[in-house]
């Protein structure tokens, strides 16, 4: 497991924003079979994020590495996380940067927003759709749903929607721990399915 | 203080170029990152003609290796690449006056190479009383990470007893360390009544500084040094060097006193995780977060760096991000 190893071992890189998201991304890798390549680095949580990623991605660890990727959540505005992560990662690296284009040079270095350019959400809003996409699973859609809207008519929102629903999904198939990265262990999501491709093909050029 | 610093072509820096110091300064990097070098080039500016002693003390010369100092192994390394003929320079702003100094390796009539350390060469401040005062060395102290005899703490661990507050924050910090510690004092000890420093830990006779152990030894030397030479910016090599990392935050509590009660700046390096993180949590508690850390990174034959201040110290620890570079 990469996380077992120190960033000093590693000639690749990948920062994402906290310990669930690190096991997500490492079963992605693993699908990817590159698992043993990348060292992720997790922020510990979403709060500061840019300052956090401004403080990491330091002259050392850019000279020191061949490759540096960043996968961050939308949230509620994808634009602007988009904006703000290509400003301040083309300061840094003093380079052009673009969303989900790996820019060549030493080190090559890319970001990634999720569940995608134009939607707000976060990684579990595009597990959420490539799980509930997939035909077989069109009955369990409806109960989640179901049970949610329970919930919310009951008085109880799920302040994110898809992290409640991934959770509430996981805490019957995956009752151990309901979070995103350890259902990802547990092979609860389908990686081979379209709507992983482009996250997919984002993290096979790292 | 000192704000702002521009070393060019000196030791291990093609071109430094760093801004935003506050009053106590943490310098982080990995092993030959250029820590030393770095409060070297701050000694060079604070006291030009002092400095070929206070780059003894930071890199811990015995005698045997003092004579290298004189000796063309020595001298060429202050000029980052000599023979491209460059000369090494050290600049610092000040609040009211910038100092430059240059750094000339000379061949004396021996043949050998020597640093040439004049006075600052060229003083730029708002007019001509200021630059006067500029002139002026500004006192500085150097505490190496390697422990100096007990005879060479006496003189400034007596003046620092003496400055108003000196005694009573010394011996506050040590407490707060090894509360078994009541008093620290020189006294005459031994069959021949030498004069040395002395703990009381409520024993019937009092104890050697030297026998008390390797930490409080370590705060002994690093507060005298900081309160009793009165000196305006002070030099503390690996400041964690024998202190354990649970009395860490008591230590910084009593650096960061001590720097504003005696407005001393202070440039101080570590290897600790662990001291950064009391450092941070010591002046976040305080009313003013009067602290930075420098980082320096080594790049092939160039040294970079960065001073990172609150914001980024927080969201750094914040996120498990080791700050050491």
């Amino acid at each position: 497991m990469s996380t077992k190893r120190k960033i000093e071992d590693y000639d690749k890189v990948l920062a994402v924003e906290g310990y669930s998201d690190l096991l997500f991304y490492a079963e992605a890798l693993e699908f990817l079979e590159k698992d043993e390549d990348v060292y992720i680095k997790d922020f510990n949580g979403a709060s500061d994020l840019l300052v956090k990623l401004e403080v990491f991605l330091d002259p050392g660890l850019l000279a020191s590495k061949s490759s540096i990727g960043v996968i961050l959540d939308a949230d509620t505005n994808p634009h602007g996380r988009i904006a703000s992560l290509t400003n301040l990662m083309a300061r840094i690296a003093q380079r052009q940067m673009e969303h989900g284009v790996w820019s060549d040079g030493q080190p090559k270095l890319g970001f990634l927003v999720v569940p995608d350019s134009e939607s707000e959400g976060e990684i579990e809003t595009l597990v959420w759709n490539a799980w509930k996409n997939d035909p077989s699973n069109q009955t369990s859609e409806k109960c989640i749903e179901d049970y949610l809207a329970c919930m919310a008519n009951a008085g109880h929102q799920a302040t994110s929607p898809d992290k409640g629903r991934i959770s509430t999904l996981l805490a019957v198939i995956n009752d151990e721990d309901p979070r995103l990265g350890p259902g990802a262990r547990a092979n609860a999501f389908p990686f081979d399915r379209d709507e992983f491709k482009p996250l997919l093909a984002f993290l096979d050029q790292l | 203080m000192l704000t702002q610093i521009d070393f060019q072509s000196f030791r291990g820096f093609r071109r430094l170029t760093l801004e935003g110091f506050p009053r106590v300064n943490l310098v982080v990097g990995k092993n030959n990152s250029g820590k030393t070098s770095f409060l070297e080039g701050l000694a060079v500016l604070a006291n030009p003609g002092g400095a070929p002693e206070q780059f003894k003390q930071l890199r811990q010369m015995e005698q045997s290796l003092v004579m290298h100092f004189q000796s063309i192994q020595y001298a060429t390394w202050v000029v980052h690449d000599e023979s491209l003929g460059r000369v090494a320079s050290v600049s610092g702003h000040w609040k009211d006056a910038m100092r430059h100094v240059r750094l000339v390796p000379k061949k004396n009539a021996d043949d050998v190479i020597l640093p040439e350390l004049p006075a600052p060469e060229r003083l730029q401040s708002s007019n001509a009383r200021k630059q006067q005062t500029a002139e002026l060395v500004i006192p500085s102290c150097v505490v190496a990470a390697q422990q100096r005899s007990p005879d060479d703490l006496l003189g400034s661990f007596g003046a620092a007893m003496r400055r108003r507050n000196g005694e009573e924050l010394l011996e506050s910090r040590l407490r707060a360390v090894d509360p078994r510690i009541r008093k620290v004092r020189i006294a005459p000890s031994g069959p021949h009544r030498q004069i040395e420093i002395v703990v009381d830990i409520g024993l019937s006779r009092l104890v050697p500084l030297s026998q008390v152990g390797q930490g409080i030894y370590r705060l002994v030397e690093v507060f005298s040094e900081i309160i009793g030479t009165e000196a305006k910016i002070a030099f503390v090599d690996e400041i964690e060097s024998g202190i354990h990392h649970t009395c860490l935050s008591d230590v910084w509590r009593g650096i960061a006193e001590a720097a504003s009660e005696f407005e001393v700046q202070i440039f101080a390096t570590t290897h600790s995780h662990e001291c950064i993180e009391a450092a941070h949590a010591v002046f976040a508690e305080r009313d003013t977060y009067d602290f930075g850390i420098i980082q320096l990174f080594r790049e092939a034959d160039d040294i970079q760096g960065r001073v990172l201040q609150q914001e980024k110290i927080a969201a750094a620890i914040a996120g498990d991000i080791d700050l050491r570079a």
